[in-house]
C-alpha cells in the first residue's frame, strides 16, 4: 500500500486517540477504586451490583430497627423490673402487715409506705420511652395510660403492639399494652379465687385453695355457707346444692376440683366464696391492702377480715409478680431473637459486600501494571510519531 | 534546428505544467478531500522527414486526479455507519450515566425510600422521621422529574446532531463533490448514483431523492403529528412534505434517530412505568391508613394521567379516553390506536406489534388490553389514528402531594382489643383494612360470644365461631384464636389517637418490596435494575459497535488516502526529477541557440 502523509497522520492521531481513551479508563477505575463505574462497562455485573447495593441498604435498615427495638423492649425490661421490685416490697409489707401482733398504727404505717409502692408502679406504668412517649399506652402513645379514678385505677390506652420489621419475614413486638401488663392478671389461684364474706363474724380464716382438678371446676360462683361452726354446705350461684359436709379445723373443703383450707373456728351464718378466676389489676391489689391496713381492727370479725383479705391479696400479688416475670421473659425472648437476628444480618452482610467487592472493586495491582503498559505503549507512540515526521526528502534539497 | 527548438520548447511547457502539478500537490498536501493530480504526458506525433519519421516533442496530454470512486464508495458507507454508532453510543452513555449514578441513580433513590418508611414505622410518633420521609418521597419525585427531563434533553440533543457545521457552497469540482458527499454521509445514510451526464443523484432512506440532477430537495424538521417533544424529519421537495423520520437511517442523524427508537423511548417508557408503580403501589396502601390527625390517608403522589393524542390528521370528530387499570399486566409502551375503517386496532408504540383488545369499547364495556382500558367516542373516520401515552409522560410530571408530616398515614384506622372481663383465653388479631371506603370502617363492633363455638355481631346474629378464620366486619378483617368463653367479647374500634401505630407503615414498605409488574413478578427495584441493565448493555454494545466502525471508517479512510493523499517525498523525489528535465529541456533550446548562431556564423564569412 501506498502509504501518504495524511495516512501516517491519520494512523497516528487514531492511535493516539484510543490509547489515551484507554489511559483515561484505567485512570478513572484506579481513581474510584471500582472496575464497573457504570452500568456500560459491565452490564451484568451492575445489575447484580445494584441488586447487592439495595439488598445491603435493606439489611442496615432491618439492623438499625433492630437496634431501635433492643432500645424500646431494654427499656420496658428496665421497667418491668422496678415494677417486679416494687411489687416483691409490697408483698413483704403485706406479709408484715398481716402479723396478728400488730396495732392500727403500726399498720397505718405499713399502709404508708405501701401506698407509696403503688404510687411508684403507677409512675412506672405511666412511664414515657426515650421519645417522650408513653411506653405502656399501646398505639395511643400520647394518652396518658393509667388515670387513677374513683373506682379504682383505669386504662386509656388500647391494646395495640407496634411491630417492627427484622428481615424480610420477621416481625418483632416493640411493646406491650398497659392492659396486657398491668391489668390482665388472674386473681386467686388461675382458677378460682377464694373470698371470705365482709360480713363473717367467726374467727375462720381462708389458708391455701388450690385446684386438684381444674378440669372438673364448672365456672360459677359457689358460696360455703357455715350452718354451725361445724356444719356446712356449699351452693351454686342458682342456690342449688352442690355439697356439704363437716368442718374440721385446718382440714380442706373439697367440691368439684377445688380444695379449700379454713383454719380457726367461723361463725354459724358466716360465708365464703369461691368464684371463677377474673382479670385484676396490678393496681387494685395494692389498693387492696391499703384497704384492709387501714381499717381499724376491734374485734373478731375484723381481725378475721384483715386476715382473710391480707391472705388472699397475697395470693393476688404473687399472681401479679409470676405474670411480670413472664412479660419480663417475654420481652427477653423477643431480644434474643432480635440479636439472632442481627447476627444472621451481619452473616448476611459480610457475604455480600464480599460478593460486591469481587464484582466491582478494582484489582489495584492488575490496574496498575495494565496503566503502566498503556503509557509505554502510547509514550512509544508518539516517539515513533516524531521520529517518522522527521524524516522528510526536503530537508535533503 | 527548429525542431531542436521547439522540441525542446515543448518539454520546458510541459515539464513546467508538472512542476505546478507537483507544487500544487504539495500545496494542498493537507486539504482535506484533496486527490493529488498527475499531469500526463504524451508524445507530440511525429513528422515525416524524407523516408523517416522524426519526433517533434512532448504534449500535456492531461492532469490526471488519482482516485478511486469505489473506495470513496466504501469511505462514505462506512462513515455513515460509524457516525451512526458514534452518535448512538455518545448519546446512549449520557443516558447511562443519567440512570447509574451510585449516589442518585434510580436504584438507591428507590431503596432509600422505602427506608425511610421504615424509619417512619420505626417511630411513627416522630415528626423527625416523618419528615424525613416527606424530603425522601420529594427527593424521589424531583429524581424522577430529573431523569424525565433529562430525557427531554437528550430528545433535543438528537436533532441538534443533525445539524451540519458548514454551508459549503454547491458543488462544482469533483473532489468538493466528494468532500460534500462524505459530510452528508456522515450525517445521513446515503446512496449515490452517478448518472449518463456526469452528475450524481443522490437518494436517501428507502429512495427518497434529495439530488437528482440540479434538482435538490431539502430536509427540515416538523413537529410531530401527535407531540411537538417527538420532531419528524420531512423532505421538502416539489410536491407534498414526505415525513422520512423512519426511513432514515445512518450517519449521526439516523444514529440519533436510531437511538430514540431503540432506547430513549423504551426508557422514557420504562422510568414511566416504575413512577406509576410507586405512585399506584404508595398510594393504594396509603389510603388504607390513618394519619396523625385521625384522618385517612391521602395521595401523596400525584401522576399525570393517561393521554390520547389525535394525530393532527384525524378527519373524524372521535375522542379516546385512556386509563391504566392493572399495573401487573401494563408493559412499558405507549400505543396507536387506529381506525381502519370498520373498528379499532391497537398496537404497541415501539415496535408496531398488534395487540388483542377485549370489550367494545364503550364506557360500560371499554376495550381492554394489557393493563389499560380504552373509551372512545364520537365518529371516527378511517385512518384515524390517536397516540395513547399511557406510561412515557409519568416520570416528568410525578409530584408529592403534602408537605405537612402529620398526613403521612401511619396507623391504621381501626384497631382490636379483648375485653379484660374475658375468661376464655381467647385472642384477637390486630386487624387488617380489607375495604377502606365501607361506611361503618370507623364504627366500633362488638363481637361477643353466646357459647364457645358461637358469636354474635353487635348483639345481633349468631355465626359459629372457626379459630384462626377470617372474620370481616365494617371493613377490617380479624382473626381470633384460642377458646373464648361464652360472655366473652372482642371489640373493633376507630384507632383514634393512635399515633404510635406503625401498621400501615409496615404495609406500605411492604407493598414497595412487593412484586408489581409482570403479574406480581417484578419489584419496583427489578424494574429499575432491569432497565439499568438493559440501557447499560445497549450502550456497552453500542460502544464496541462504535469501536468496530470506527476501525472500518478509519481503514476505509486510508485506503483511500493511499490512494488520493500526497506523499511529500514522492513529491520531492518528482520536484527534483522534473528540475533536472526542465534543466536538460533548457539545455536543449541552448543547443539549438548555438547550433543557430554557428549556421549564422558559418555564412556571414562567405
Amino acid at each position: 500500500m501506498r502509504v501518504t502523509d495524511n495516512v501516517l497522520r491519520m494512523a497516528f492521531l487514531s492511535a493516539l486517540t484510543q490509547a489515551q481513551q484507554r489511559i483515561a479508563d484505567t485512570q478513572n477505575q484506579v481513581a474510584t477504586g471500582r472496575r464497573v463505574n457504570l452500568p456500560s462497562d459491565d452490564p451484568f455485573a451492575a445489575a447484580r451490583i445494584g441488586e447487592l447495593d439495595a439488598s445491603l441498604s435493606r439489611l442496615e435498615q432491618y439492623r438499625s430497627n433492630g437496634g431501635l427495638a433492643v432500645t424500646r423492649l431494654g427499656l420496658e425490661e428496665e421497667t418491668l423490673v422496678s415494677v417486679i421490685d416494687n411489687l416483691q416490697r409490697v408483698r413483704e409489707l403485706a406479709v408484715q402487715g398481716n402479723n396478728a401482733t400488730l396495732g392500727d398504727a403500726d399498720r397505718a404505717a405499713v399502709a404508708t409506705e405501701m401506698r407509696q409502692r403503688l404510687d411508684s408502679v403507677l409512675a412506672l406504668a405511666n412511664a414515657s420511652d426515650q421519645n417522650g412517649h408513653y411506653m405502656f399506652s399501646g398505639y395511643s402513645e400520647s394518652t396518658l395510660p393509667f388515670a387513677p379514678g374513683p373506682g379504682g385505677v383505669s386504662y386509656n390506652g388500647d391494646e395495640g403492639q407496634r411491630h417492627l420489621q427484622l428481615s424480610d419475614e420477621r416481625l418483632v413486638a416493640t411493646n406491650d399494652a398497659g392492659s396486657e401488663v398491668f391489668q390482665r392478671i388472674p386473681n386467686g389461684n388461675g382458677t378460682f379465687v377464694v373470698r371470705a364474706a365482709p360480713s363473717n363474724t367467726g374467727a375462720g380464716v381462708l389458708g391455701p385453695a388450690s385446684a386438684t382438678d381444674p378440669s372438673a371446676f364448672v365456672p360459677d360462683t359457689y358460696a360455703i355457707n357455715f350452718l354451725s361452726p361445724a356444719d356446712y354446705e356449699i351452693r351454686d350461684s342458682g342456690g342449688g346444692l352442690v355439697a356439704s359436709g363437716t368442718y374440721a379445723d385446718g382440714q380442706a373443703i373439697a367440691f368439684l376440683g377445688v380444695e379449700v383450707v379454713l383454719t380457726g373456728v367461723p361463725a354459724a351464718g358466716d360465708s365464703f366464696s369461691v368464684a371463677p378466676s377474673s382479670s385484676q389489676d396490678v393496681f387494685a391489689t395494692l389498693q387492696a391492702f391499703i384497704d384492709a391496713l387501714e381499717r381499724p381492727v376491734t374485734d373478731q370479725a375484723s381481725r378475721s377480715l384483715l386476715h382473710n383479705d391480707m391472705g388472699q391479696g397475697l395470693v393476688d400479688i404473687d399472681q401479679a409478680v409470676s405474670h411480670m416475670i413472664d412479660v419480663r421473659a417475654e420481652i427477653g425472648a423477643r431480644i434474643r431473637a432480635i440479636e439472632q437476628e442481627a447476627a444472621l444480618i451481619d452473616g448476611f452482610s459480610l457475604q455480600l459486600t464480599e460478593s460486591l467487592s469481587e464484582l466491582r472493586d478494582l484489582d489495584y495491582a492488575e490496574a496498575l501494571s495494565l496503566l503502566t503498559s498503556q503509557l509505554f505503549g502510547l509514550e512509544a507512540a508518539q516517539q515513533t510519531f516524531a521520529r517518522t515526521q522527521g524524516l522528510s526528502l526536503f530537508r535533503y534539497l | 534546428m527548429a525542431d531542436i527548438l521547439k522540441i525542446g520548447l515543448s518539454a520546458l511547457l510541459s515539464h513546467q505544467r508538472a512542476l505546478a502539478a507537483t507544487s500544487n500537490n504539495i500545496a494542498n498536501a493537507n486539504t482535506p478531500g484533496y486527490s493529488r493530480q498527475r499531469v500526463e504526458l504524451a508524445e507530440r506525433s511525429s513528422e515525416r522527414l524524407g523516408s523517416s519519421f522524426v519526433g517533434t516533442g512532448v504534449d500535456v496530454e492531461f492532469v490526471r486526479r488519482i482516485t478511486d470512486d469505489i473506495l470513496a464508495g466504501q469511505l462514505r458507507n462506512a462513515a455513515t455507519e460509524f457516525h451512526r454508532s458514534d452518535v448512538f453510543s455518545e448519546l446512549a452513555s449520557v443516558l447511562d450515566n443519567l440512570l447509574a449514578d451510585q449516589q442518585t441513580g434510580l436504584s438507591p433513590t428507590l431503596q432509600s425510600f422505602v427506608n425511610a418508611m421504615q424509619q417512619v414505622a420505626d417511630d411513627p410518633g416522630s415528626q423527625s422521621s416523618r419528615q424525613v420521609f416527606l424530603s425522601e418521597a420529594r427527593n424521589l419525585a424531583s429524581r424522577f422529574n430529573s431523569l424525565g427531563a433529562g430525557i427531554a434533553d437528550l430528545n433535543r440533543q438528537i436533532l441538534a446532531s443533525g445539524t451540519p457545521s458548514d454551508g459549503a457552497p454547491p458543488p462544482e469540482l469533483l473532489d468538493q463533490r466528494d468532500r460534500l458527499l462524505e459530510s452528508l454521509s456522515q450525517l445521513i445514510g446515503v446512496d449515490t448514483v452517478e448518472q449518463s451526464d456526469g452528475t450524481v443523484g443522490v437518494f436517501i432512506g428507502t429512495g427518497q431523492v434529495l439530488v437528482l440532477g440540479t434538482e435538490s430537495a431539502s430536509l427540515a424538521v416538523r413537529p410531530g403529528s401527535f407531540d411537538p417533544e417527538q420532531p419528524n424529519i420531512v423532505l421538502e421537495g416539489a410536491g407534498p412534505d414526505v415525513n422520512v423520520t423512519e426511513f432514515l437511517s445512518g450517519g449521526s442523524l439516523g444514529g440519533g434517530l436510531d437511538f430514540r427508537r431503540e432506547l430513549l423511548t423504551s426508557a422514557r417508557a420504562n422510568i414511566g412505568m416504575i413512577a406509576l408503580g410507586l405512585a399506584q403501589a404508595f398510594n393504594t396502601e396509603h389510603a388504607n391508613g390513618m394519619d396523625l390527625l385521625g384522618n385517612l390517608g391521602g395521595d401523596l403522589f400525584a401522576v399525570p394521567a393517561p393521554r390520547a393524542l389525535a394525530a393532527a390528521t384525524n378527519a373524524g370528530s372521535s375522542s379516546v379516553t385512556v386509563s391504566v387499570t392493572d399495573l401487573g399486566a401494563l408493559q412499558p409502551n405507549d400505543y396507536q390506536l387506529v381506525f381502519d375503517g370498520s373498528g379499532y386496532s391497537l398496537f404497541r408504540g415501539n415496535t408496531g406489534t398488534a395487540v388483542a383488545m377485549t370489550g367494545s369499547g364503550t364506557a360500560v364495556d371499554p376495550f381492554l388490553a394489557e393493563g389499560i382500558s380504552i373509551v372512545v367516542a364520537g365518529a371516527p373516520a378511517t385512518g384515524d389514528q390517536f397516540l395513547l401515552r399511557t406510561v412515557s409522560e409519568v416520570s416528568s410530571g410525578l409530584s408529592v402531594l403534602f408537605s405537612d408530616p402529620a398526613r403521612i398515614a401511619a396507623a391504621a384506622p381501626t384497631r382490636t382489643r379483648g375485653a379484660l372481663a374475658n375468661v376464655g383465653n381467647g385472642a384477637v388479631s390486630a386487624g387488617q383494612i380489607i375495604d377502606v371506603t365501607d361506611p361503618g370502617l370507623l364504627a366500633t363492633a362488638t363481637i361477643e360470644f353466646v357459647d364457645a363455638t358461637t358469636y354474635s355481631v353487635n348483639g345481633a346474629g349468631s355465626f359459629a365461631y372457626t379459630p384462626g378464620a377470617d372474620i370481616d366486619i365494617n371493613g377490617t378483617r380479624i382473626q381470633i384464636t384460642g377458646s373464648p368463653a361464652a360472655g366473652d367479647q372482642f371489640v373493633i374500634e376507630a384507632n383514634a389517637g393512635g399515633i404510635g401505630d406503625n401498621r400501615n407503615a409496615l404495609a406500605i414498605a411492604a407493598s414497595l418490596a412487593a412484586g408489581i409488574f409482570n403479574a406480581g413478578v417484578t419489584t419496583l427495584q427489578g424494574a429499575a435494575s432491569n432497565l439499568v441493565t438493559e440501557v447499560g448493555a445497549a450502550t456497552a454494545e453500542s460502544q464496541n459497535r462504535r469501536d468496530a466502525q470506527r476501525l472500518l471508517f478509519d481503514q476505509a479512510e486510508q485506503k483511500l488516502e493511499s490512494v488520493r493523499g500526497v506523499n511529500l517525498d514522492e513529491e520531492a523525489a518528482d520536484l527534483v526529477r522534473l528540475e533536472q528535465l526542465y534543466q536538460a529541456a533548457a539545455q536543449t533550446v541552448a543547443v539549438a541557440d548555438s547550433l543557430f548562431s554557428t549556421l549564422l556564423s558559418a555564412l556571414g564569412r562567405q
